[in-house]
């Protein structure tokens, strides 16, 4: 599927009517079956953005066009289902997308609901859990007793039940540790190699994003201000400095060490790479 | 130095699974300690133990009182935590009634309320959101904002949940920089439980809850950085620079542990 933002702004109603801007004029295309990640300093609208894909929230101005949906102020002959059928959405906390006393009841409301076969939806759910690291044991368990890290899982495996075209995961690896988050990183590589599905990620931990990600948008300050690919956006010390975001460890570590003696061999984004790299030139 | 928190012999299980069996932890007064652990590991539970929210057998004492239900209301004033998830520190909508509420329940007068308040919003650059409701702060500003309702009653103890996770690197590192002055200056002692190895290098000293034999490991960052089987049988990941150290020391590049990247560079040229 592809998505796509034209003239898109987006302000809330405060309290008090007092207004806030949170996006102005954004126009951006998403990388069809690729992953996407938005990235900029906190509160500069990157769940605000994802929530607009969804249709959680309609734009005050412009229009998002996903093939041929098009999702504009009043939603005016937009069908929801067909959307809500194509797109997975991961919360940032996931607790907001549980409301079942059990993992199954979970995974299978939405199916049941459209009536899908008994057959089709056992398959469905156990597969799901088998992605995502989790297994049959967790089926009768209440979602709400699970641990950080299982929610977040249960989470994903929720969105990704219908096998959607476009999944979004707004900061999908928050309180998981070293093991799942590899983890993780293999199961997005696999969705969009073998499944060939468009993810949108919004993320604060780059030094992980740097290992899966292929195309960079960077919002600051209301607007789309730089977008490529991440070898254009991580060297670029500079422009990730004006926005506050971070390099990298260990691109910021080559560039450092490297510069001091003036040594160029290129992008070096593996630590064992560049320690050999290193021991060449110190011995 | 004195122990503000000595856990003995604890115990703990739900449905005949073992969380805890039989840990000892001592944690000095002015310690600044990373407490960690890989998923599910029990991290959570710990700290509900420590305030009382959960009954464990075992001895626990806390400023040399006994955690039990008498004391109980005396142990918490000595603690502030900040929970995991933001949502569950806040009491009502606007965020500076928040601020106030925790400072009200201490009997403090109006004009200690007003001063605290300036100097939490200048520590933690917070002042343009405080009369904004909570519902539409972002997730990190609802971090920072439960971060400044734990640190506002200037606590003895301070523990962070996994609370600075909505941060990007750099305010984080603002963050604890900030934390680890307090650590300093006022003898606040924090205990930070995070997964995130990055932010121990702020930290003193290091508890890796093991997960396979159910006790605590704890000892000075450094010393711990060096044991790599630990963290991986925890599925913990090493701090960038000490992982680097360690691969350097193989190389026999550099001798000891170096976690500033500009002192690295120059170690490594000299």
């Amino acid at each position: 599927m592809e998505i796509k933002f034209e003239n898109v702004s987006f302000e809330y109603n405060k309290i008090n009517y007092i207004k806030k801007e949170v996006l102005n004029n954004i126009n951006l295309k998403f990388k069809k079956g690729q992953i996407n990640a938005i990235i900029g300093s906190p509160s500069s609208g990157k769940t605000t953005l994802l929530e607009l894909i969804d249709a959680l929230i309609s734009p005050t101005d412009g229009k998002i066009k996903i093939d041929n949906l098009i999702i504009n102020k009043n939603k005016k002959n937009l069908n929801i289902n067909d959307l809500r059928f194509n797109i997975g959405f991961v919360f940032q906390f996931p607790e907001e997308q549980f409301f079942n006393t059990s993992v199954k009841k979970e995974l299978e409301v939405e199916m049941i609901l459209n009536d899908y076969k008994l057959d089709d939806i056992n398959k469905r759910v156990s597969d799901a859990l088998k992605m995502v690291n989790l297994d049959d044991s967790y089926l009768n368990k209440n979602p709400f007793d699970l641990s950080s890290s299982e929610k977040r899982k249960l989470a994903l495996a929720q969105s990704l039940i219908l096998n959607p075209k476009v999944l979004i995961l707004d900061e999908p690896t928050i309180g998981l540790d070293y093991k799942e988050k590899k983890d993780f990183v293999k199961l997005l590589r696999l969705l969009k190699k073998r499944y060939n599905k468009t993810i949108i990620i919004s993320t604060k931990d780059i030094d992980l994003l740097h290992s899966f990600v292929d195309y960079i948008f960077i919002l600051d300050n209301k607007k789309i201000v730089a977008e490529g690919t991440k070898y254009e956006i991580f060297k670029d010390e500079k422009l990730l400095s004006q926005y506050e975001i971070n390099q990298p460890k260990v691109i910021e570590f080559a560039t450092k060490v490297l510069n001091k003696k003036n040594i160029k061999i290129g992008y070096r984004d593996d630590i064992n790479d560049l320690i050999k790299d290193i021991y060449r030139y110190v011995k | 130095m004195q122990n503000i928190i000595e856990i003995n012999n604890l115990t703990f299980k739900i449905d005949n699974k073992t969380i805890f069996n039989n840990i000892n932890l001592n944690i000095k007064r002015g310690d600044f300690l990373t407490l960690t652990g890989s998923c599910s590991c029990g991290k959570t539970t710990l700290i509900k133990i420590l305030l009382g929210l959960i009954k464990a057998e075992g001895n626990i004492k806390i400023n040399n009182l006994n955690l039990n239900d008498i004391n109980l209301i005396k142990i918490r004033k000595l603690i502030s935590v900040v929970f995991e998830n933001p949502n569950d520190n806040f009491i009502t909508d606007i965020v500076i009634d928040n601020l106030i509420f925790s400072l009200e329940n201490l009997c403090l007068t109006k004009q200690e309320i007003n001063s605290r308040i300036n100097e939490i919003c200048e520590q933690l650059k917070i002042k343009d959101i405080l009369n904004l409701s909570i519902s539409n702060l972002s997730g990190s500003q609802k971090q920072l904002v439960a971060l400044a309702m734990a640190l506002i009653k200037k606590p003895d103890v301070l523990i962070l949940d996994d609370s600075l996770t909505m941060l990007n690197q750099i305010k984080k590192e603002k963050i604890l920089n900030f934390l680890k002055k307090l650590n300093s200056s006022q003898k606040t002692t924090i205990i930070n439980c995070t997964k995130d190895m990055e932010d121990s290098i702020y930290s003193k000293t290091i508890a890796v809850i093991n997960k396979k034999e159910k006790c605590i490991i704890k000892d000075k960052k450094e010393k711990l950085y060096e044991n790599e089987k630990l963290f991986k049988d925890n599925n913990l990941e090493l701090p960038f620079m000490a992982s680097l150290c360690n691969k350097l020391k193989y190389y026999e590049l550099v001798n000891d542990m170096i976690l500033d990247m500009d002192k690295m560079v120059n170690k490594l040229w000299k």
